[in-house]
């Protein structure tokens, strides 16, 4: 969008005026200070987003009614189009109009404008020196923050809203304060909800209360009946009381009535007709009474002697007595048994006596023989015998033997030393061998001298040969030799030297030869010197020898025989030591015997086959004793068992018997059979008086009967056993009677105060009249207790009932309720605002970071772009503020600096790029001329330079038009060539 | 001689109950509204005998259990005690606020008293003069819903008795901006040949169909900015071949709704004498709650509000109007401004754009939790309904824009 010219009715200072933008791209408007640039600027503004009316009356040219002008507008999309607007007419409102001839309302122009409004303009698209100055004000901290703010709608105002409501919110409500009006309203509700919960508790308790009141009264109903009921009884228990003695007496009445049968049967008359009969009963009575006693007397009589003799053991007593004979003969024939063990004992010890071996009595009956021990002594006997013997023999050949063997040793020595010494006999050898030796060497030597003869020959010869050739040579030599050198010809003198040296090597030969002859003769000479021995000594030599031959045989034999002797004694010494092993043996089985056989033990073996057929006497004697010593026990036995058959008898059949000997024992029994015998007779003569007693008792019992039958039929008929029952019954007869009128009147008396059931009841179980009085006593204390209760209950139901009432008449909890919902109320109203606040605030905060993001990368890269520009390439880059940290810059060498760090100069510098910046990027999409206020006033001229270079390259994108009242900037415009200057601009100045 | 009834035909007494969405009123206005529902009761009562009717039908809600005072069932029982004096009997069921098993309070009515004692659709005799004239219809909320349809559990018992009425409390099928209760169709009442159909738990009054009538009374008081306006309860006569209801208003504090142009107000004070001015004119015959709607130019009023001035200018005259015998009281205050940049217009790239295009995208909830999550006050604060919560964010988008393009 471009501005093209503009038309100003009247406008400030301004009327009828004309500005013509021609189309430009840039254009510098100048003027000095109050020449009305401003103005224009305001025009501009006022042409393009309107006026309130009292600005527009403050803008109303003081001699002029016009008040408004025309702008005419290049648009991209449309093309041409002029804006009018008059003060006075349409309240302010544009009109607009095409080349076309259309007209269109504020409303389109607004469209045309992308709906922004002045401020928005002025704040995107204009900035003057002014914005500059008050970037001065603002604190350190905040310069990052107005920096980004730029074109954000103000972002001051963005700022102060934050600011607010942060306020309005903490006024409200904390999550965790108490100040805050929410807080305090939700502490006050707190408090209302507790006081409405016990209210309600309080009121709940209606029920509790209608309740209770509904229980009081129907107990005091139930209390009531209850009084009346105990009142009644105590009535009633007092009537029992009155009555009680009759009632006893009633009981007492019908008790003894019960006691009889409802009809006593009793005889007529019966009690007279007793007595007569009795009369003539008594009198048989008595006599039968003495006849029984008599009957008894005699009956007891008999069976106390029945019973004695019945006791007494007859036949016992006498098989006892007739046993006596045969005790006397078996007391004999143990005296005259024991008269033989005593004889025979004495026997024995006399035996034993004579055998003086340490045997005694008791030994002897143990001692036990058997058939085998007699021979087996016999043969200890003769083997011990024996091997006395064998050893006798065998100690003798061994001393023979040994004699022997001494004599032949002697015998050895003697011989020994005449034999020779082993030297001799050898040199006597050796001197017959060197005898025959030399013999043989006589003849070897003549050969020897014949042969040394023939050598010394030889010798001599060959010495003889070499001289010769040796001279030869020699000659020869010389000769050659002066003839060569005489006629001085060398090859005669190499003749002469080759005969020399032949010759001299023959010689030499022949030397060798005959030293080599010399050793031979030499070794075949051998020395001579031989020992002489005579044929004498050759014979004595032999004689020697020959004797000492014999010696060495004799030797031998001799030898030979020690040899055989030794054998023998060896086999001596084996038969000894046999016997000594045999004795041993012996010993054993002869001290087996002695441990078996004690009285051996001082008895030699030699004399034990005697000793046995001794002994064999003396067991037989022993044993004789024993078989006397068994009939006497046998005896005396029987003896004592008659004894013993008497006591027991006696005991037994208990006689107390002091008698201590046999004979008187006998004769007690004898007196107690003579006894028994008596008893017999007296027995059969009571028997006879019994039955004679017995015969008169039957009779008189006969008579009794009859009497008796008719007694009988009068009991029979009074249904009872005897007499006194009889005279029971009638007198029961009697009572009944009495007893039943008595009972009548009681009953009858008291019919009238208990029912038939209640008198049954009283009589049954008669109570006692302390236990009615203590009942009475009771129930009197029940009823007191019970009135006073009743009381109570009725105080309380009357206090109850107050309360129940005073509840119903209540409105306490009511007034809670409704206060409670009022507070309630206030608290979501407060919620609400809150809410209102709250949202509005995180509004504002989610719409700045979406905003800054959206832009703000844009911005930065042209504000990177302007920053270099401006500060000559000074600064390099700018990087937003990031959460706490604010603007930073980089300079070219690097070093970075927080926007608080920077000179106000640059901070400017840096507002310029960012406000140009925002403007580009925003003209992206709005295409809307810059306008500029001598925002640079305070740059210098590089700077300006360096600014007007930027703008102008905006210019190519954007219509830009700066104002200015500076001559410098003027320059800066005129040197462009490339633009018009617009200082021929006739700034005509109305009189102010 | 002809056979003729009269009776009043009344519902959601709801006794005692709080009001809502009031805060900030002085301590003898509170006094006023908290005894606003026993009053109408009284009127109620008043009317009765002054028409000399033969009944009164109380069709559920008497009162409500969850904030069930004993006063409200006391004052109850003295009404009835009073009807009774005059003769008058009650026919009374209990609905989805006072169903009996919640009922804490043993109170027993008198005997001209006839409570419809369980879930069972019974009927009651009404006799006059020796004879039946009337039966009267109905059931009780034995717990807090009933959900099944009762219409068809109604069947006339006596054919020969005169007048059939039938009380029910319950909603249209069709009516889902209330807790649907034993829902029926006016066909199906129509249908059912009675000759009159009392019913309940709708506070808004409506007569549904005439011939025979089928009407909610409504409430009887007014308790929240929803119900506006006159409150109270109907008069039936009844002869044969003959019907006429009238209503006849009971409430002793009315709702009332009222819209103010301040657009040509500059200043504050000149609001406080606009307001005040049509206050004055408004001559009620009962004392009302406003609900108060400012309709600005400006962007002035978000800025008075903001600033709390309109708060303190309407208090002002709150106290004005409060001594006089018909008070009235401004509980509430909206405002509307036409706002002179459009919405459209402020799209685009500016950063107010960018606010509102945020506006609408992001729900609140995450903004408020602080708030409507707290542990304490999610006890007192109900969570904001949908239509709440616009509201909110409405206001908030007027406040940003007041804050950052005011002058």
């Amino acid at each position: 969008m471009k501005l093209l010219r503009a038309t100003i009715y009247g406008f400030g200072k301004w009327v009828d005026y004309d500005i013509d933008f021609s189309n430009q791209s840039f254009i510098a408007i100048y003027g000095e200070n109050e020449s009305g640039k401003t103005t224009i600027q305001r025009f501009l503004l006022f042409i393009l987003f309107g006026m309130p009316p009292r600005q527009r009356k403050f803008y109303q040219p003081k001699n002029s009614s016009k008040m408004g002008g025309r702008l005419t507008i290049q648009d991209d999309e449309i093309g041409e189009y002029t804006i009018e607007r008059l003060g006075d007419t349409r309240n302010g409102a544009a009109q607009c109009y095409t080349p076309d001839g259309e007209e269109y309302e504020e409303s389109w122009l607004r469209s045309r404008l992308s709906g922004i409004d002045e401020k928005t303009y002025r704040s995107i698209f204009s900035f003057s020196a002014l914005d500059l100055s008050k970037l001065q004000d603002v604190k350190e901290e905040d310069i990052s923050e107005v920096l980004l703010g730029i074109g954000l709608t103000g972002s001051t105002r963005i700022h102060t809203a934050e600011k607010k409501l942060d306020q309005r919110l903490g006024d409200y409500f904390k999550p965790n304060g108490k100040i805050p009006i929410i807080n305090e309203q939700l502490a006050k509700l707190n408090e209302l909800q507790r006081e409405l919960l016990e209210l309600k508790q309080e009121e709940s308790t209606y029920r509790v209360k209608k309740n209770a009141i509904l229980e009081l009264e129907s107990e005091i109903e139930l209390l009531t009946g209850r009084i009346k009921s105990e009142k009644g009884r105590e009535y009633q228990l007092e009537k029992v009381i009155q009555s009680l003695p009759e009632v006893e007496e009633y009981i007492n009445y019908q008790t003894r009535l019960k006691a009889f049968p409802d009809r006593i049967s009793f005889p007529e008359d019966g009690m007279n007709r007793y007595e007569v009969l009795k009369g003539k009963l008594l009198p048989l009575k008595s006599d039968i009474k003495l006849r029984i006693n008599n009957k008894n007397n005699f009956i007891e009589e008999k069976k106390e002697l029945e019973a004695e003799n019945n006791i007494f053991p007859l036949n016992e007593a006498r098989t006892i007595y007739a046993q006596y004979t045969n005790y006397q003969e078996n007391e004999r024939e143990l005296l005259r048994i024991q008269k033989q063990i005593n004889e025979q004992d004495k026997t024995l010890n006399m035996e034993i006596m004579a055998l003086n071996i340490s045997l005694d009595k008791e030994v002897i009956e143990d001692i036990y023989l058997p058939f085998n021990l007699e021979k087996q002594w016999e043969d200890f006997k003769r083997e011990f015998e024996e091997i006395k013997h064998d050893r006798l023999t065998n100690n003798e050949n061994t001393q023979l033997q040994q004699s022997e063997n001494n004599r032949i040793e002697k015998e050895l020595e003697h011989i020994e030393v005449s034999v020779l010494s082993n030297e001799k006999r050898l040199e006597l050898k050796k001197r017959i061998d060197t005898y025959k030796e030399n013999k043989l060497l006589e003849a070897l030597q003549q050969e020897n001298s014949h042969k040394h003869k023939k050598w010394t020959r030889t010798r001599e010869q060959t010495t003889k040969r070499i001289g010769l050739w040796l001279g030869a040579s020699i000659l020869i030599g010389i000769v050659f030799g002066v003839i060569g050198l005489l006629l001085e010809i060398p090859f005669m003198i190499n003749i002469s030297a080759v005969a020399i040296v032949l010759g001299i090597t023959q010689w030499m030969l022949g030397k060798k030869s005959i030293k080599s002859m010399e050793t031979m003769l030499k070794e075949s000479s051998t020395p001579q010197t031989v020992e002489l021995v005579t044929e004498d000594e050759i014979e004595r030599a032999e004689h020697h020898l020959r004797i000492d031959q014999e010696s060495t045989r004799e030797i031998e034999f001799l030898e030979n025989k020690l040899k055989d002797i030794s054998i023998q004694l060896r086999t001596l010494h084996d038969q000894k030591l046999l016997l000594v092993e045999r004795e041993a043996d012996l010993q054993r089985r002869i001290s087996e015997q002695r441990i078996n056989y004690s009285f051996l033990e001082s008895v030699d073996v030699v004399f034990w086959p005697e000793l046995y057929r001794s002994l064999k006497v003396l067991l037989q004697l022993g044993k004789n004793i024993a078989d006397l010593q068994i009939k006497e026990a046998e005896l005396k036995a029987e003896l004592t068992g008659y004894h013993n058959n008497i006591d027991t008898f006696l005991q037994d059949y208990g006689f107390e018997n002091n008698a201590k000997s046999l004979v008187s024992k006998l004769d007690f029994l004898e007196f107690e059979i003579n006894a028994y015998l008596g008893r017999e007779k007296e027995i059969s003569k009571t028997t006879k008086m019994l039955d004679d007693t017995s015969k008169q008792l039957k009779e008189l019992l006969t008579k009794c009967e009859i009497v008796e039958k008719e007694i009988k039929a009068l009991f029979d008929f009074a249904n009872v056993q005897n007499e006194e029952e009889f005279y029971q019954r009638a007198k029961e007869l009697k009572i009944q009677a009495e007893l039943r009128v008595s009972s009548e009147k009681i009953f009858s008396k008291y019919s009238s105060y208990f029912s038939k059931e209640e008198w049954e009841n009283l009589v049954m179980a008669p109570p006692k009249k302390s236990t009615l009085e203590l009942e009475i006593n009771e129930i009197k204390n029940e009823i007191r207790e019970l009135e006073e209760s009743q009381d109570r209950n009725r105080q309380k139901l009357a206090n109850i009932t107050v309360e129940f009432q005073s509840l119903e008449s209540s409105e306490t909890y009511s007034k809670m309720v409704h206060k409670f919902q009022l507070e309630k109320e206030k608290l979501t109203t407060l919620s609400r605002q809150w809410a209102v606040y709250k949202t509005a605030r995180d509004l504002l905060a989610v719409t700045k970071v979406n905003y800054r993001n959206k832009y703000l990368s844009k911005v930065i890269a042209k504000t990177n772009y302007f920053f270099k520009q401006i500060t000559g390439g000074n600064y390099t880059k700018v990087d937003p503020p990031i959460g706490d940290k604010p603007f930073t810059v980089e300079r070219d060498d690097q070093f970075r600096f927080t926007v608080q760090e920077l000179s106000q100069g640059t901070i400017n510098q840096l507002y310029v790029s960012l406000r140009l910046a925002v403007s580009e990027v925003m003209s992206e999409s709005m295409h809307l001329p810059f306008m500029i206020d001598d925002a640079f006033v305070h740059f210098d001229d590089t700077r300006r330079k360096r600014i007007m270079t930027i703008l102008e390259e905006i210019a190519k994108r954007h219509q830009v038009l700066l104002f200015t009242c500076k001559q410098e900037v003027l320059e800066e415009i005129h040197d462009k060539s490339l633009h018009q200057l617009t200082n021929r601009l006739p700034l005509v100045e109305n009189e102010w | 001689m002809e056979k003729k009834i009269t009776f009043i035909h009344a519902a959601d007494l709801h006794l005692d109950s709080p009001f809502k969405g009031l805060s900030n009123i002085g301590e003898s206005l509170f006094q006023e509204i908290r005894k606003s529902t026993f009053n109408a009761l009284d009127n109620l009562v008043k009317t009765a005998i002054k028409k000399k009717v033969d009944f009164v039908l109380l069709v559920g809600d008497l009162f409500d259990n969850e904030k069930q005072s004993l006063k409200a069932q006391i004052s109850l029982r003295n009404a009835f005690e009073e009807l009774q004096r005059h003769g008058i009997k009650v026919y009374l069921s209990y609905g989805n606020h006072d169903y009996i098993e919640g009922n804490i309070y043993p109170i027993v009515y008198p005997e001209n008293v006839h409570v419809f004692p369980d879930e069972q659709v019974r009927s009651f005799t009404f006799e006059k003069e020796n004879g039946p004239l009337a039966a009267i219809y109905g059931f009780s909320y034995e717990n807090r819903a009933v959900t099944s349809k009762k219409v068809y559990e109604y069947k006339k018992i006596n054919r020969d008795i005169p007048f059939h009425i039938a009380t029910l409390h319950g909603s249209l099928e069709s009516n889902t901006e209330h807790d649907t209760y034993a829902p029926f169709q006016v066909g199906e009442l129509m249908d059912s040949d009675f000759d009159y159909w009392a019913l309940g738990h709708i506070h808004k009054r409506e007569i549904l169909k005439e011939n025979p009538f089928i009407i909610y009374p409504g409430n009887i008081q007014g308790r929240s900015r929803k119900e506006l306006g006159e409150k109270g309860c109907y008069f039936v006569e009844m002869a044969e071949g003959k019907q006429t209801v009238e209503f006849i208003p009971l409430q002793a504090i009315e709702y009332n709704q009222l819209t103010i142009d301040v657009s040509n107000c500059e200043t504050i004070h000149q609001v406080e004498l606009v307001i005040t001015e049509e206050l004055r004119n408004l001559h009620s015959i009962v004392p009302q709650l406003l609900d108060v709607t400012l309709k600005g130019k400006e962007s002035n009023l978000v800025g008075w509000k903001t600033e709390n001035l309109l708060e303190e200018i309407i208090e002002i005259v709150n106290d004005s109007f409060q001594s006089q015998k018909n008070w009235l009281h401004i509980f509430r205050t909206t405002i509307i401004e036409t706002f002179t940049i459009e919405d459209s217009s402020l799209m685009g790239e500016h950063f107010i754009g960018e606010l509102i295009a945020n506006l609408e995208e992001s729900p609140i909830r995450d903004h408020i939790s602080d708030l409507f999550q707290h542990k304490q006050a999610r006890i007192y604060i109900d969570s904001l309904s949908i239509e709440e919560e616009e509201l909110i964010k409405n206001e908030a988008k007027q406040l940003l824009l007041h804050e950052l393009l005011k002058e």
